[in-house]
């Protein structure tokens, strides 16, 4: 599953920054990377020349990872062709880096990787800062936030996948209050119950699991979760049909994925 | 489970105080009270308009939504009282005294006073004065009254909580409402109760007195309208022994029958066709400026007219909305939610429209067509105006009667409900309270009516229960994203009936 991976680049990343994805890619066992630049004019200009030398450069700085690499311009809304790119070359996710923007920049103009989390069918990995420091070969920890919709059944086999190694998995539903006492303590034993089946699920990849049941805001609370437990990687699934409310303010997944400090990985549906 | 006593104990404190305050320096207590009532308002009155109006609104798409098929109870409950029954006591805790008293003196205070860009007794003075009483007294004051009592009813019946306003906000805080924040919330409903009943029986007790001196001759004096206090007192004391199935409802019941009787006889001896089509054209023009109405503080042409009128009227129903959200909800056990809505919202809203077009029709006629000028005079005694309409009509004797006898049973409705609602909100939310807090609640709202009207501290107090009108508007809001919650919760996971959903 991350063996095809697309890496799209605006060509102002720093190397470090690259390096270290490349490491975190690396453990993953990705074999294929996909360098993609989108361009805002055509594919014949001076721009898409520079463009391809820049590329190429980091072609060459990556090579010594294993990868086989491939490099690849095209022109439009940059979203759009990122998402598109990944469907036709059947990769399995997108990696993208993350740049924090000033608020009112962000608020004014967007983001595009906002836009991707938007469009995407495909999982998408937000790298915010190197998982493993030199000796170590496992995360700390991995945080997967739920709410026992549909998506666990996409959503598990990335947990269990080899390349997520992490000593711990920490298992997070983030629910509302009942209405009333008794509806409450119900409502609890049915999460604790779900929450225990999927640790059942989890428990031949991961030495420790911790199932945490939680009131509040999800936006808020998988962070402070994510902080408390020292995660490294955020996992969580993605909704096509949001409330009107989501529309308007962002979903769960791109909330998470631009105040998160740590990596995060997000499933669609 | 934490002692709800607590709440008896404070709620009874705060009100000796304030009593005590207002007969040793009733001066001082309107001068803090003005004050806060003159800065709320100032600064925070075109919150109340976006409040009311975000009620009416959220009312309405609960009744129409998914939701208006749950039941104010269990699913296999049945209503408790008939139709009748429960649009009587209704009316009767909602409106009663206060449509009596405002019936006639509303539209001529309009007519007389209206905003600075309208001309005063003019015809577009009348339109307005009509247009704005239905404004005061329709939709908006039910919908505040429906999301209270909606909440209460809700969370009371259908999910076993402890009958208080604080309960209904166990999805928001959950146990925090065994705690001081559920106390803080009962207390506040307390003062707002017990001082809003206190204010309003003062005025009725008032025009009650006018009325006899009208019809009788007797005297119009402070120690004659204590005296009625005192026998009114006496009255609903006695209707509150025999329980509220009986005593309340046979009341409610007579009274809107008198009401409707009442105001055919006058549609019948005063202006017929006048009144129709007063009411025909008030409802065209009520509904196609309702968004107008609702939203605008006329900052451009002045704004003080709206403070003096629409905020008060707001912050009033808002003060009582514990009380008759919590009567209302006691009575409405067993209806779906959309029934609730849809006939507490619309029916009393036409009879109120009815009743307005009727006496402040009338009262209008005789203004603008019989060149009687009795509106200035109205408007210098309020509590005579209705009884000064009266005298121009045939059969006035018989009139005058029959709005004292409806003005009297109201008013022991009224403080019935609301000792009712006293005992019960101190008694950990008993929905059959000891007889001992009934009594000691009754006597307590008379003796406070009756000791601020004596020491001049009633428009004080009416200032006071306005102010905490604003901290109530923010607990009614949250009550709405409670029910919400409540509601969504209970068709997400409790009505869903795909297998493997655990229960």
């Amino acid at each position: 599953m991350f063996a095809n991976v697309l890496f799209p680049l605006n060509l102002k990343e720093s190397m470090g920054n690259i390096h270290s994805l490349a490491q975190s890619l690396k453990s993953f066992d990705t074999q294929r990377l996909i360098l993609l630049t989108v361009l805002s004019s055509d594919l014949s200009g001076k721009q898409a020349v520079h463009a391809r030398k820049k590329l190429s450069a980091i072609k060459e700085e990556l090579e010594e990872y294993g990868f086989n690499i491939e490099i690849l311009l095209r022109s439009g809304h940059i979203a759009t062709e990122i998402t598109r790119a990944a469907s036709e070359l059947d990769t399995g996710f997108i990696c993208m880096t993350w740049k924090k923007k000033p608020f009112i920049r962000y608020t004014l103009m967007g983001s595009h990787t906002k836009d991707v989390i938007r469009l995407s069918d495909v999982p998408i990995f937000m790298f915010k800062r190197s998982l493993f420091s030199s000796s170590d070969t496992r995360l700390n920890a991995v945080l997967y936030a739920t709410d026992f919709e549909a998506n666990d059944h996409t959503i598990l086999p990335y947990l269990n996948y080899d390349g997520l190694k992490a000593n711990q998995l920490i298992i997070l539903n983030v629910g509302q209050r009942a209405p009333d006492p008794n509806a409450e303590q119900t409502r609890l034993r049915r999460v604790y119950n779900k929450l225990l089946s999927l640790k059942d699920k989890c428990a031949d990849s991961f030495d420790q699991i911790e199932t945490v049941a939680s009131i509040g805001n999800p936006k808020r609370v998988i962070l402070r979760e994510a902080r408390k437990n020292g995660a490294d990687v955020i996992v969580i699934g993605k909704y096509t049909d949001t409330s009107p409310m989501e529309k308007v303010m962002g979903s769960t997944a791109e909330s998470i994925a631009h105040r998160s400090r740590v990596s995060v990985l997000i499933i669609p549906r | 489970m934490q002692t709800k006593n607590i709440v008896f104990y404070i709620s009874l404190f705060i009100v000796a105080f304030l009593v005590s305050f207002g007969i040793y320096d009733p001066d001082d207590l309107y001068v803090i009270s003005s004050y806060v009532h003159k800065n709320i308002i100032d600064h925070f009155g075109w919150g109340y308009l976006v409040s009311v109006f975000i009620f009416l609104v959220f009312s309405l798409w609960l009744a129409f939504s998914r939701y208006g098929k749950i039941k104010l109870g269990k699913d296999y409950e049945k209503p408790q009282y008939s139709y009748f029954g429960w649009l009587s006591m209704l009316f009767a805790a909602g409106m009663g005294i206060g449509l009596i008293f405002f019936g006639v003196a509303e539209p001529f205070s309009h007519y007389m006073n209206p905003p600075a860009y309208i001309q005063h007794a003019s015809g577009e003075a009348a339109r307005f004065s009509m247009q704005y009483s239905f404004f005061h007294w329709g939709l908006h004051p039910w919908a505040i009254y429906i999301i209270m009592s909606l909440a209460i009813a809700y969370f009371c019946f259908r999910r076993d909580m402890p009958f208080l306003i604080s309960s209904c906000f166990y999805p928001l805080i959950g146990p925090r409402i065994y705690g001081i924040t559920g106390y803080i919330i009962d207390i506040l409903a307390v003062f707002a109760t017990v001082f809003g009943i206190a204010t309003s029986l003062g005025l009725g007790a008032m025009q009650i007195n006018s009325g006899l001196s009208e019809a009788f001759g007797i005297p119009d004096t402070m120690q004659m309208t204590l005296l009625i206090i005192a026998t009114v007192t006496v009255l609903f004391m006695i209707s509150s022994i025999s329980g509220l199935d009986r005593g309340i409802q046979i009341l409610s019941k007579t009274n809107i029958i008198v009401a409707i009787i009442l105001m055919l006889l006058m549609l019948v001896i005063g202006p017929t066709s006048y009144i129709l089509n007063i009411f025909t054209s008030t409802v065209g023009n009520y509904f196609s400026s309702l968004l107008d109405m609702s939203l605008n503080t006329h900052p451009f042409e002045g704004y003080r007219w709206t403070k003096e009128w629409t905020l008060f009227y707001w912050a009033t129903w808002i003060a009582w909305s514990p009380f008759v959200g919590l009567f209302i909800a006691s009575i409405s056990r067993g209806r779906t939610i959309k029934e609730f809505i849809l006939v507490t919202l619309f029916v009393p809203t036409v009879l109120t429209f009815a009743w307005f077009s009727v006496f402040g029709g009338s009262a209008l006629h005789l203004e603008l067509f019989q060149g009687v000028e009795i509106a200035g005079k109205a408007v210098e005694n309020v509590s005579t105006a209705l009884f000064r309409v009266f005298e121009h009509y045939p059969l006035s004797m018989p009139l005058t009667i029959t709005a004292v006898v409806l003005l009297a049973v109201f008013f022991i409705t009224s403080a019935d409900s609301a000792t009712y609602v006293l005992a019960m909100m101190t008694s950990r939310g008993d929905l059959n309270p000891p007889m001992s807090r009934k009594l000691l609640w009754g006597i307590l709202q008379s003796a406070t009516a009756s000791i601020l009207l004596l020491s001049g501290g009633v428009e004080a107090l009416k200032k006071m229960v306005i102010a905490a009108a604003l901290p109530f508007t923010i607990v009614m809001l949250f009550l709405c994203v409670a029910i919400l919650r409540g509601l969504r919760y209970e068709v997400k996971y409790e009505r869903d009936e795909s297998p493997g959903e655990a229960q």
